[in-house]
């Protein structure tokens, strides 16, 4: 077995993110926890095998994806596969950015649209395929060729589900801002059909 | 933004990307996105910044992209709970080799 203090060393400065991740994937706290723990758990089992000076980040959140994926097997569940239809490009930014708008530019309107709460939302009702994908991407940054690493797959599917995963997102998250003015009280100072 | 081109507003259909000729809207936007996440070659890369210097509609799109992925980013990081840490650690040192994950 590895010696578990030099393990320790090399690999807590990654707990916080793997179990940001983790919670991203498993939607709630106890079982991101529990996928956490699995995952120090195998890793430090094969830490001896990891070979030095290569990208341990990456191999750690080999470990956490293999495992969540293990895990929903386990419980009967089929990952979730891209029933969505095609999403056109620029979904949100031409949604945001209306014709003839005077003021506020998309990107403003985009700084103060979402809640951290809608954001956390729209990405977790992903397929899981595209959250991996956007989560190893957007939120810890990973190489296209790290993620391909990660998930096992050539980088053209790492692209193209990053791709339509960032799609999907941004369709989801027109969808809470839309239902949001559904049930926003009216303000009878407000045009009717109007822009910012 | 009224003051555009000349003859006023423009219409969806007639947002910037693609600005090249030869692409079509996922290439462009798989341009942008790579210049994003920092993973285009360096010819590709300074094509694109190149590109965004003199085009403020393809500006607007790289920037408002580069936002939302900034939002996705801090939206999506969660603190660890500190009894985790811990709790990982003494699993760690308990742990025997022919233990059951």
């Amino acid at each position: 077995m590895a010696e578990r203090d030099t393990f320790v060393e090399d690999t807590e400065p990654f707990m916080s993110s793997l179990y940001s991740t983790a919670l991203r994937l498993s939607g709630n706290r106890s079982d991101a926890e529990d996928l956490v723990q699995e995952t120090y758990l195998r890793a430090f089992r094969s830490y001896e095998s990891f070979r030095e000076g290569t990208n341990l980040r990456a191999w750690l959140f080999r470990i956490l994806t293999n495992a969540h994926i293990n895990r929903y097997r386990s419980r009967s569940r089929r990952p979730e596969e891209a029933e969505l239809g095609d999403i056109e490009d620029l979904y949100l930014y031409r949604r945001l950015h209306q014709p003839g708008d005077i003021g506020r530019s998309a990107e403003e309107e985009l700084m103060t649209m979402f809640s951290e709460a809608e954001v956390v939302a729209a990405v977790e009702a992903l397929p899981d395929t595209y959250r991996m994908a956007v989560l190893l991407a957007d939120v810890e940054g990973f190489s296209y060729k790290e993620i391909a690493e990660i998930l096992d797959v050539p980088i053209g599917t790492v692209m193209s589900r990053l791709h339509r995963g960032r799609k999907s997102l941004q369709k989801a998250l027109y969808n809470f801002a839309m239902e949001r003015r559904l049930t926003e009280p009216e303000d009878s100072d407000q045009q009717s059909g109007g822009g910012n | 933004m009224i003051n555009k081109a000349a003859g006023g507003t423009k219409t969806v259909a007639e947002l910037p990307i693609p600005c090249n000729p030869g692409d079509n809207c996922s290439d462009a936007m798989n341009k942008v996105y790579s210049y994003i996440d920092g993973w285009s070659d360096e010819e590709q890369a300074s094509e694109i910044r190149e590109h965004l210097t003199g085009c403020d509609d393809c500006h607007e799109v790289y920037s408002f992209h580069r936002q939302l992925k900034s939002l996705i980013s801090t939206g999506c990081r969660s603190e660890m709970p500190p009894e985790l840490h811990s709790r990982i650690l003494d699993a760690i040192a308990c742990y025997e080799p022919d233990d059951e994950i």
